[in-house]
């Protein structure tokens, strides 16, 4: 490992852009003696094991849950998280045969992995009670399963949809059920988390039915808030296990700024290049090298570059992301593990902690998105003791930027937080169908922490809908169907669409895509890439929630095109901040893809523009939004007029000048006063820069005579305008380091005359689901440090007037607008603007 | 009610159905009809409170279609079939024929039972008790009522209960904090034996379509369909008024003398099945496969020689012979299965050819035979419709045979001409 960082650090045009290598030490870690009182038989299977103590983490683990207590273990990757639920389960289970575990995790790929190693650590007299039951399991063997399984590995799908409605089939199981495993609760956030939590209250609801009250065992990635949420998951107080004593060889975490490339524009080369040309040295020295990157689209592309740059190893480099058949995904994660896959580019598909043995080393192209994410994909290089290396390549995103200039947000305590909203009236709606359906509602029963008088108007309100049948003492399912095959735990609303290709006269499925996604991604004549294959969309049937593709040759890739107007429905806070006020309250969003644009793959330059028309989609959610004062305005107007510096605006502007002056008949076509000496302004209604010549640009019909005072109105709208729009730009995209949540998650909005707002201007980030999930409510509070870090962002950024790592780039009129974003946020910041 | 959640859930995008919402479900005293006064029955009292039964006594003599109800029944081929120690049951007054009424066809937790009907024989008498949920929190009373119903019988029948009606009973017993008594009972499904016996012969094996081809039965016009059965019985709830579900009873009623009658009637069919007129030999060869996997040879032979007498359409027919001459074979009537493949061979039957080519290499030693029957099966494969990839895999198969057998036949003329 030494060797490549020397070689790397030796290289000029590698070496400076190396802006931080972190360095943890080998840990010798700290053992303890495995505890007494454990099973006999256990005790031999862990010797057998060669596993003859325990890293004092999970001894304390260990301890917590003997004692009843709902214990979060927080310990990084490889840390042996599972030990700490496996042996007090296994221990329980061998002692009292009458005990019984529920084990959810979210994949079904990491369930199959536990399951191996559970049966290692048994008795194999035990082996015969420990069970999966998923999807894949053959209904020729459920029913043994429910009478037989002690410990049952599953996940939340599963308990959803197959278990909870016919719980009395489980009767022995949950009679017994002692202990209730959730795996990686960092990914139960957002709209899944609060599905998770409704789960979880129905799941203890029928636990009580039989008198279980189980102890639950989570672990999770590293977040601010781990403990809480762990609380806000399961509604019971926990312990937090969180200092890892396990063995490690030293880890080498470099991250790495690409060169920028075009100084004006402050373009860095990008990242994905660059990490593969890592790869490709890590790769040639014969080390295992994992490359994450963001999109689907994005593995695609870097496995073709990778391939391209390494034709000898182009048949041992492989692709891995979700929208793969699974059985493609076990043949990558076997060619991992035996040691055929010399490469693997990759989504975070891969990375849960599903078995593929040691990588020495991860390329992670882009920051993640969230410093949990980070730390998981960083952390597959480097089990057992080995030297590992992982680099983070930045993008020229905004967030990528700024954990670069700031290391210690990745190396030290993370200010992101998980955030669920369970009582989110849509999610909690279907929860409590469900819940009717297992159980019937008594007076004064509670869901949860929820108290009767907050169920109470559900079960009213499906009675009206005559799901749900009042009688004299009880709300008792009546509905013909079961409720929860309708309810998606991973979206508050709307199911999948199937992916299909014509294959001599044959329709053959290669993957599918959400509902939320597939107006983006798969809308008529979008292109569509699947390992490394180029679609072109034919049809997008709503009804029957299928894509057609045909395989496509053009050059061009296609991106879409949004339209998106927003009304307040009610506020719910607000409070005045230097500058104008924020506020939080409940929003209506009205989007419709209007359009997409082709963009050719060699030069990027757009190729064309085309129309679209689908339904617009309207939808109600929580927002953030930021006002600016009148006086801030006033203020902003002034220091505008000043800074801009004189445009060219080619040899015919003078003369166009004049016509227009002329046709406008000298008169401002605003205010109507006549010129008095001194001639109007002449203004572009669509600005200069938008075009790609003086002559278009400076054509009649885009040009009208104002006078000064109002030309000053007009251009500082304008101005305004392109300041709100890259402030919009850089807020989206700092603010997912508060809230761990992908960019995806947060929607944004700006607005110079903003009619929720009397006309003053907006920037607003809101929820992207219905009803929401908690993210603008917890912008909201952390308003103050969010802008203190954008302002930051954008100030020490290089670039000259706005580049994609502070404000964009040609926001919505051109010109990014980063001298405008510095003014307003010095506005919101409290500082003053010195002319 | 709370009107905001409501105009909330709403404006979120829930689909709260078309139905107009009205809050005055109160039902108009005038039209208070209850179900005392559409069904004769009584009250029944159990610790959890009185529970309504409806008890009905048939005449000696009844028919239920082609069925009569006091002939007398041998029973023991079914209950071979079913596999219920025979020894435990001395009379069919130990059986009980039980069906369901529900608040929905989906099942799970979700769903309960509102009427369930009984049907059995005293002394050669037929009756029929239908016990009927008034209201959804009389359930304790109700499974009560049902569990001393069920106590004197060993047996239970059902149509489809293993699949619907047995686990939503265990369902209910235990969600109102009970042991359930169906698990004492053996049961029987008869809906396993009809798809058996019936499935060359009838695409359609529900206990409607049965009732009409097998009992010649036709229902009467208070007959309501299954599906609007849940439907009819929330609607009583809403306005107490019992009067649609008379016709319920009657569904229920009409179903247990249905299920009653198979019964029987399978239980004559399978201890006599050319005891009818006019047997069907497609329900003969059926029958058969059942005798062959019962282990009774000579019942089976029987019936597959007399299906063959009778005759088959082409395709059952060739199956029949396969099916026959296997038989022979492993009983050790190699010759009689010989006839029966030459027969079918007559069909250009490729696997035909192939055993007659195995009879005479492996039996007789008569390679020269072999070959030309091998040769045979060839020519026929080369006629047949099967896809090119398996004929050629089949080809590949026989061209092996061929050649194993030349070799044989070579050695064999060479060992015999010193």
């Amino acid at each position: 490992m030494k060797k490549i960082l020397d070689f790397w650090q030796n290289d000029p045009s590698l070496s400076p852009n190396i802006s931080t290598i972190h360095v943890t030490n080998a840990n010798p870690g700290h053992f303890v003696p495995l505890p007494e009182k454990l099973d006999k038989a256990l005790v031999d299977a862990l010797l057998q094991e060669n596993i003859k103590a325990l890293y004092r983490h999970q001894w304390e683990a260990i301890q917590n849950i003997t004692q009843s207590k709902h214990t979060i273990i927080t310990t990084g990757t490889a840390s042996g998280k599972s030990l700490c639920y496996l042996l007090p389960i296994l221990d329980k289970c061998l002692k009292d045969n009458t005990a019984t575990s529920l084990l959810l995790f979210p994949t079904k790929a990491l369930t199959q992995d536990q399951l191996n190693t559970f049966l290692r650590l048994s008795p194999s007299t035990f082996h015969s009670s420990i069970a999966i039951y998923d999807g894949d399991t053959p209904s020729s063997q459920r029913a043994k399963i429910r009478q037989t399984a002690r410990i049952l590995l599953s996940n939340p799908d599963m308990l959803h949809t197959a278990i909870l409605p016919h719980h009395p089939n489980w009767e022995r199981f949950f009679r017994g059920l002692t202990f209730v495993v959730l795996d990686e609760v960092h990914l139960y956030r957002g709209v899944f988390g609060s599905h998770i939590a409704n789960l979880i209250r129905r799941l203890k609801r029928v636990g009580q039915f039989y008198s279980a009250s189980p102890i639950f065992i989570l672990t999770s990635a590293t977040v601010a808030n781990a403990k809480e949420h762990a609380e806000n998951l399961i509604e019971e107080p926990f312990q937090q296990i969180s200092d890892s004593q396990s063995p490690r060889g030293t880890k080498y975490f470099l991250l790495y700024n690409p060169p920028i490339v075009h100084e004006e524009l402050g373009v860095r080369r990008s990242a994905l290049s660059e990490a593969v040309r890592m790869s490709g040295d890590l790769i040639v020295k014969g080390i295992q090298t994992l490359l994450f990157t963001h999109t689907r689209k994005n593995v695609e592309i870097g496995m073709k570059l990778l391939q391209s740059q390494n034709p000898d190893k182009a048949h041992q480099i492989f692709a891995y992301r979700s929208g793969y058949l699974p059985t493609e995904r076990r043949k990558t994660e076997e060619a991992l593990k035996t040691g055929k896959a010399k490469a693997v580019v990759a989504t975070n598909a891969l990375e849960l902690g599903i078995d593929i043995g040691g990588m020495e080393a991860v390329i992670i192209s882009g920051y993640p998105g969230s410093i949990a994410a980070t730390h998981q994909q960083a952390g597959r290089a480097g089990r057992q003791k080995q030297d590992s290396l992982a680099v983070l390549v930045a993008s020229s995103n905004p967030l990528d930027q700024y954990i670069l200039k700031h290391p210690e947000y990745l190396f030290e305590n993370p200010p992101e937080m998980a955030l669920i909203n369970p009582n989110n009236p849509l999610i909690l709606y279907q929860h409590i169908r469900c819940a009717v359906f297992e159980l019937p509602f008594r007076q004064n029963d509670t869901f949860g922490k929820l108290p009767w008088e907050d169920i109470h108007p559900y079960l009213q309100v499906l009675t009206l809908n005559r799901e749900v049948f009042a009688t004299a003492d009880r709300f008792i399912w009546r509905a013909n169907q079961y409720p929860s095959q309708n309810v998606s735990l991973r979206s508050t609303s709307g199911d999948s669409f199937l992916l299909q290709v014509e294959e001599d006269d044959r329709l053959i499925t290669i993957g599918e895509l959400d509902q939320a996604s597939v107006d983006w991604m798969a809308h008529p004549n979008a292109i569509y890439l699947h390992q490394g294959q180029t679609f072109i969309v034919q049809e997008l049937d709503f009804e029957k929630k299928l894509v057609r593709l045909s395989s496509f040759n053009g050059d061009y890739y296609t991106q879409p095109l949004m339209d998106q107007t927003i009304r307040t429905i009610s506020e719910e806070k607000n409070q005045s901040v230097p500058g104008g006020a924020i506020h939080f309250g409940e929003i209506e969003v009205t989007r419709q893809l209007k359009g997409f644009r082709k963009i050719s793959w060699l030069t990027k330059e757009i190729l064309a523009t085309e129309e679209l028309e689908l339904p617009p989609r309207t939808m109600r959610t929580v927002g953030y939004w930021i006002e600016l004062d009148a006086v801030s305005v006033q203020k902003l107007s002034e220091y505008n007029l000043w800074s801009g510096k004189p445009n060219n605006y080619g040899p015919n502007w003078e003369k166009q000048r004049k016509l227009a002056r002329q046709r406008d008949q000298y008169t401002c076509q605003l205010c109507g006063i006549p010129e008095k000496g001194t001639p109007h302004h002449v203004h572009h209604k669509i600005p200069f820069r938008q075009f790609p010549s003086y002559e278009q640009a400076n054509r009649l019909e885009n040009l009208i005579t104002l006078c000064p005072v109002c030309h000053h109105k007009a251009e500082s709208v304008v101005r305004i305008r392109t300041g709100l729009s890259g402030l919009r730009f850089l807020l989206s995209q700092i603010a997912p380091l508060f809230v761990l949540c992908d960019p995806g998650d947060l929607g944004s909005h700006s607005d110079p005359q903003s009619p929720i707002s009397q006309g003053n201007p907006i920037v607003m980030l809101y929820d992207n689901s219905p009803a929401g999930i908690g993210l603008s409510e917890t912008l909201f509070e952390k308003h103050e440090p969010i802008l203190n870090s954008a302002l930051e962002v954008v100030q020490n950024c290089p670039c000259g007037e706005g580049c994609p790592s502070c404000v964009g780039v040609g926001g919505e009129n051109g010109s990014a607008g980063k001298v405008e974003a510095i003014a307003i946020l010095k506005i919101l910041n409290g500082q003053p603007l010195r002319l | 009610m709370d009107e905001s959640l409501l105009s909330r859930l709403r404006s979120l995008g829930v689909q709260l159905g078309n139905t107009p919402f009205s809050n005055n479900s109160t039902p108009k005293l005038e039209r208070l009809i209850s179900i005392e006064k559409v069904i004769e029955g009584k009250n029944y009292p159990t610790i959890f409170g009185d529970i309504f039964i409806s008890e009905k006594q048939y005449p000696p003599n009844y028919n239920h279609g082609i069925v009569n109800f006091s002939s007398s029944v041998d029973l023991s081929s079914l209950i071979a079939w079913s596999r219920i120690p025979f020894e435990s049951i001395t009379s069919i007054d130990e059986f009980v024929f039980l069906d369901t009424e529900t608040s929905g066809l989906a099942g799970g937790t979700g769903t309960f039972i509102f009427l369930v009907g009984l049907g059995y024989w005293k002394n050669g008498q037929y009756f029929l008790n239908q016990i009927f949920l008034r209201e959804p929190d009389e359930e304790p009373a109700f499974l009560t009522a049902l569990e001393e119903f069920l106590t004197p019988f060993k047996i239970l029948v059902t149509y489809n209960g293993k699949s619907f009606d047995a686990p939503l009973l265990n369902n209910r017993y235990i969600l109102n904090g009970f042991r359930s008594p169906v698990r004492n009972l053996h049961h029987i499904d008869l809906l396993s034996l009809t798809r058996r016996i019936w499935r060359n012969r009838l695409d359609d094996r529900s206990l409607g379509n049965l009732e009409h081809e097998i009992l010649n039965l036709g229902r009467a016009e208070e007959e309501i369909p299954g599906w609007m059965v849940p439907q009819i019985y929330f609607e009583y709830l809403q306005t107490q008024n019992a009067t649609p579900l008379r016709g319920v009873f009657y569904h229920n009623e009409i179903d247990i003398l249905s299920l009653s009658a198979l019964f029987l009637h399978l239980a004559n069919l399978l201890r006599n099945p050319l005891g009818s007129p006019n047997p069907q030999s497609l329900d003969l060869i059926a029958i058969a496969r059942l005798y062959e996997e019962l282990g009774d040879y000579t019942a089976a032979v029987q019936l597959y020689e007399a299906s063959l007498e009778i005759g088959l359409p082409t395709h059952f027919f060739i199956q029949t012979l396969y099916r026959f001459a296997d038989l022979h074979r492993r009983t050790g009537k190699i010759e009689a299965a010989l006839a029966l493949w030459m027969k079918a061979s007559e069909f250009n039957e490729v696997d035909a050819c192939i055993e007659i080519a195995k009879f005479y290499e492996h039996q007789i030693k008569a390679y020269k035979q072999a070959i030309e029957w091998t040769d045979l099966a060839l020519t026929y494969l080369d006629q047949s419709p099967l896809p090119r990839y398996l004929k050629n895999q089949r080809r590949l198969e026989l061209e092996h045979r061929q050649q194993r057998l030349h070799q044989k036949h070579n050695r064999s003329t060479n060992q015999s001409k010193p």
